[in-house]
């Protein structure tokens, strides 16, 4: 390749780099700044001193959120995860009559836009007498979830060869066995895609939690980040830095397993 | 061989039943909601026939802008992230260096939640201190308050949100062009196909189911656009950016017009369906040719 179209490749992928990661870099050095420095210099220059007020205001404005997010997002990451690999399973080594439509009548879920769930789910919970209740996030993101892992999952079993199966049978191992034995321990790589996609999407999520979380004490990170936002007119250090708090468990997930991020990404589009 | 396919459905059944309820009893239950007068505090089931979809079609303002702005930020946001996807998939394609780290990089938005990405815009766009501001005062360009302009306000959303999805179509994009076998080009290049006509002949062909999935995951994403709006502007100034997602949250849940709640998202269910659809059945066909 000649060195000017060399060069050129890279000046358009530096610029987009700079393009994608500027709002980043704001988030950052914002966050540092106290509230004095954030109205004295210029948006982007880095802080003079580091101040970490904003990070204590911010804590106390969202930690309880951070703490709920977890406490339902791990619960509904295991349990669809759980549910997308048996159900995977079902639809790729064991086939029955009708498998095919099963799968497409769960891959609808996919492409569900929630606006025409959230009425019926709301009323739903409340007749169950869980709204306000963490378990009505916890089952409403198993729900929700179900569609994407098992998409995943029959996508990660079908490249497994059948004959592995078939060797099983023939020692007399029973379907269950079969599961349990040869697909969980061979399903690692499926379980991560699946988990992280998953844990990715419930902690981000923001309009079940707008709609369930009325309550302080089940209220997600993402919806307690909004609530700060319009308390916090102008105080883009605290503002910023709740941001920061709010993003840091995925963005640490990304940094570190980004590979099966895409995976659980394309594993959701190109195959369909 | 009824033992396997008995124990096979049971592994399947609880995700059937779940999904029954969540997905297909819901749609059916704010189908009938949205065909009721329950547009009050307590629930009202009393038939009101389409009463609520005449009335968001033929008299509420608000409605028609939503359509309006909705069907503005459509083709923008999806042609936006598709073409610089595919252009940035194409640059990433062509043997440089670093290329795992770019592709990080472009991917990074899609790792936050849009709640996230909203409130830094808003740090972005804010007219006193935002570094859009500290840019136009060094350029002794006039100060512009981008989120509380009726012109600005909506392309600036389109913006932010073209920021956060543009990773997830150029990874569509790469795994489709890293699909196409180099032979293929080779056997193009030495039929003097070069530069724009290689990839207006050969490559863009070739990618033609990454297309098809990344403008019909676009599309549904534009049509039920809600978490950034509500983030950056709830909608306004003057209903400016507002969307069919918002109105419907707002009437839903703020202003209990359940029933026109309900209409809304059985409208923006029904836009989505127009796209899905056709992809569903394609995309399970394909999957069955290759099972």
């Amino acid at each position: 390749m000649r060195i000017s179209k060399r060069i050129a490749i890279y000046t358009v992928l530096i610029i987009a780099s700079i393009f994608f990661l500027f709002p980043i870099y704001m988030l950052i050095v914002t966050s540092l700044k106290s509230l004095q420095e954030v109205n004295t210099t210029s948006s982007w220059s880095l802080p003079v001193h580091i101040d970490l007020s904003g990070f204590v205001t911010a804590w106390n404005g969202i930690s309880q959120g951070f703490v709920n997010s977890f406490e339902f997002t791990i619960p509904a990451l295991i349990f669809s995860v759980f549910l997308g690999s048996i159900g995977g399973f079902a639809l790729t080594k064991v086939k029955f009559k009708g498998s095919n439509t099963v799968f497409l009548f769960l891959l609808f879920g996919m492409f569900l836009p929630y606006q025409v769930v959230l009425i019926p789910l709301v009323k739903f919970m409340a007749t169950l007498g869980l709204y306000g209740n963490i378990w009505s996030l916890i089952i409403t993101h198993t729900a929700y979830g179900i569609p994407i892992t098992t998409l995943i999952f029959r996508n990660f079993y079908s490249s497994i060869p059948t004959s592995l199966l078939e060797a099983g049978q023939v020692d007399g191992a029973n379907t269950l066995q079969i599961y349990a034995r040869i697909i969980l321990p061979l399903s690692i790589p499926g379980i991560v895609v699946a988990s992280i996609w998953q844990f990715t999407n419930i902690w981000n999520n923001f309009l079940f939690g707008l709609v369930l979380g009325s309550m302080p004490d089940v209220r997600p990170v993402t919806v307690m980040l909004n609530n700060l936002n319009g308390a916090m007119m102008a105080q883009w250090n605290t503002l910023m830095a709740g941001a920061l708090i709010t993003a840091i468990p995925t963005l640490i997930v990304y940094l570190i397993a980004g590979k099966y991020f895409v995976k659980g990404l394309l594993g959701g589009a190109v195959k369909g | 061989m009824k033992k396997r396919t008995a124990l096979s459905i049971g592994l399947i059944l609880p995700s059937v039943i779940i999904v029954g309820i969540f997905v297909y009893a819901f749609i059916a239950w704010t189908f009938a909601v949205s065909l009721t007068n329950w547009n009050t505090l307590l629930p009202n089931w009393s038939f009101a026939g389409l009463k609520n979809y005449i009335y968001l079609f033929t008299q509420d303002m608000r409605f028609h802008m939503d359509l309006i702005n909705n069907f503005i930020f459509l083709p923008f946001f999806v042609l936006g992230t598709m073409i610089l996807g595919f252009f940035l998939a194409t640059l990433l394609n062509s043997g440089v260096k670093f290329e795992s780290f770019f592709r990080t990089v472009f991917l990074l938005p899609m790792a936050i939640s849009l709640v996230v990405s909203g409130v830094i815009w808003v740090w972005i766009y804010d007219p006193t201190n935002g570094a859009l501001a500290s840019l136009f005062q060094i350029l002794h360009l006039p100060a512009i308050n981008w989120l509380g302009s009726m012109t600005y306000a909506l392309p600036a959303i389109i913006i932010a949100t073209i920021w956060q999805y543009t990773g997830f179509t150029t990874s569509i994009y790469l795994a489709g062009l890293r699909g196409i076998p180099q032979e293929v080009l080779e056997a193009a290049r030495l039929d003097g196909a070069h530069g724009f006509r290689l990839y207006w002949n050969i490559v863009i062909p070739m990618v033609q189911s990454s297309t098809v999935t990344a403008f019909v995951l676009m599309v549904q994403l534009s049509l039920q656009m809600f978490d950034i709006v509500w983030v950056m502007t709830q909608g306004g100034p003057a209903f400016a950016t507002d969307m069919p997602a918002v109105y419907m949250f707002i009437a839903g849940f703020k202003q209990n017009f359940v029933a026109r709640g309900a209409a809304i998202a059985m409208i923006i269910f029904a836009l989505t369906l127009i796209v899905v659809i056709p992809y569903i059945f394609t995309a399970g066909r394909i999957t069955e040719e290759e099972a």
